[in-house]
């Protein structure tokens, strides 16, 4: 079974959009809908992967992930930020954040394997060089 | 004394006292003038003092009138500045309202396009293609509404750094080849090789060269699309120079100062004939003034347009 990626999104319509064309690609979902369900979810169960809308009601996205960010138990998790609006202030706040990725907007099948597999792909040769590093 | 002497003492005194009654006659005749125009003085005075405090408090009413007024106004003006950013803030929040179902219809369209959700036959996959175009333009459309409402509540921020012009051309001409295919329109491009180094907003150049060559492309049924861009020189300033040149349809001399209104086309009907949001040349004109420069208007029925833009070298913030 390929990598479990958690889908934080509050519109049912579009966390299934995202959520099909992960499956249909093999990857295990689990879903959020609101960033507090997502904090409690992570703290259960560390995903291999976050895609996270940023323009979530109550805590927002950049809330959970500032936080997810600052826990040594998450930090490591990769998040691909989601936001509604192609804006280049958005994708740096999503860096300076320190999210993996980013996504806007009307979300693609193309657009989201390719990030997320850029993604995953990053964090298995960061995770072998530490390794190596280390050991 | 003699008789005679006697005489003539008497008639100068009788002399003396004519006299003396004359002045007496003539200092009380002044003594009453000078008391007429004395009493005459003092009405006056009293007119002029009157007068005097009719104009001050004329003079009040008048600076509680423009005090008030300015009070009215400077509310009045307060409660359009508050309306303008509730209305920015309205356009801002309906445009996320409108964008999250329209991008699950687009996602969903996707899903079913690719075969996510099973096999979909040729037929299925043409009109699925259509209803993905359709709720593209839609989104543009929404898009350019946020955008000019940010412009207009002075929201729209400049991201200056330098630029790679080239680079920006290059990436505009990817955008808009599959309608200068779809309309077999010929294309020529005219870059002077030693352009300065710019400092501008990378994306807002690029939106203005792409939103001018889709104009000229949507109304230009056949012929060439030209794209020049070159330095130049203006008032001591340096300034990037970029002309759109189509042999399209052209627009009349007495439109052309309405085209770079929001949602005016030419003509009414043009919209359903070329398609298009009457939004593109409204954004232009917006960021070509956000970032300092100006444009030009060139055409002739039948013949074509010309659009020159004329932007800083160094784009100030």
């Amino acid at each position: 079974m390929k990598e479990k990626i958690l889908v934080v999104e509050d519109d049912m319509d579009n966390r299934e959009v995202a959520s099909a064309i992960l499956k249909h690609y093999g990857y295990q979902v689990l879903e959020a809908k609101e960033g507090k369900e997502a904090l409690e979810m992570v703290k259960k169960e560390i995903p291999d992967l976050i895609l996270m809308d940023m323009a979530l009601p109550g805590i927002s996205g950049w809330e959970v992930t500032r936080r997810l960010k600052k826990d040594p138990c998450t930090s490591q998790v990769p998040i691909i930020a989601l936001t509604a609006y192609a804006m280049r202030k958005d994708r740096e706040k999503a860096f300076k954040l320190g999210c993996e990725g980013y996504l806007s907007k009307p979300i693609s099948p193309q657009k989201i394997i390719e990030e997320v597999k850029r993604v995953l792909e990053e964090k298995i040769a960061s995770q072998k060089s530490h390794s190596s590093g280390g050991g | 004394m003699q008789n005679t002497e006697k005489k003539e003492l008497l008639l100068d005194l009788e002399e003396i006292a004519r006299i003396s009654q004359i002045k007496e006659k003539f200092l009380l005749e002044l003594i009453r003038e000078t008391e007429d125009l004395y009493d005459v003085l003092a009405l006056r005075m009293e007119e002029l003092d009157e007068s005097m405090e009719r104009i001050k408090e004329a003079n009040f009413l008048l600076e509680e009138k423009v005090r008030e007024r300015t009070k009215k106004l400077t509310q009045a003006n307060r409660k359009l500045r508050e309306l303008n950013k509730l209305k920015s803030q309205f356009l801002a929040n309906i445009s996320h309202e409108l964008r999250t179902p329209l991008n699950a219809i687009m996602g969903f369209t996707s899903l079913l396009r690719e075969g996510i959700y099973g096999e979909v036959i040729p037929k299925q996959k043409r009109i699925l293609e259509r209803i993905h175009t359709n709720a593209e333009h839609l989104l543009r459309l929404i898009n350019d509404l946020l955008d000019l409402s940010r412009i207009e509540a002075g929201k729209m921020s400049l991201e200056v750094e330098e630029v790679n012009l080239e680079k920006l051309v290059q990436g505009a001409l990817s955008l808009i080849e599959p309608q200068l295919k779809k309309k077999k329109l010929k294309f020529t491009l005219s870059i002077e090789p030693d352009l300065p180094l710019m400092r501008a907003d990378p994306a807002k150049v690029k939106q203005i060269l792409f939103n001018l060559l889709e104009n000229s492309v949507k109304f230009t049924p056949e012929g060439e699309i030209f794209l020049g861009v070159k330095k130049t020189k203006k008032e001591g300033k340096e300034f990037v120079k970029i002309t759109v040149k189509d042999t399209g349809i052209g627009i009349a001399q007495k439109e052309l100062k309405n085209i770079f209104q929001e949602f005016h086309q030419v003509d009414g009907s043009s919209t359903r004939r070329f398609g298009g949001t009457g939004l593109g040349l409204s954004i232009v004109k917006k960021l070509t003034k956000l970032m300092g420069g100006n444009i030009k208007v060139k055409s002739e029925i039948g013949k074509g347009s010309t659009f020159k833009v004329y932007l800083p070298v160094k784009v100030e913030k």
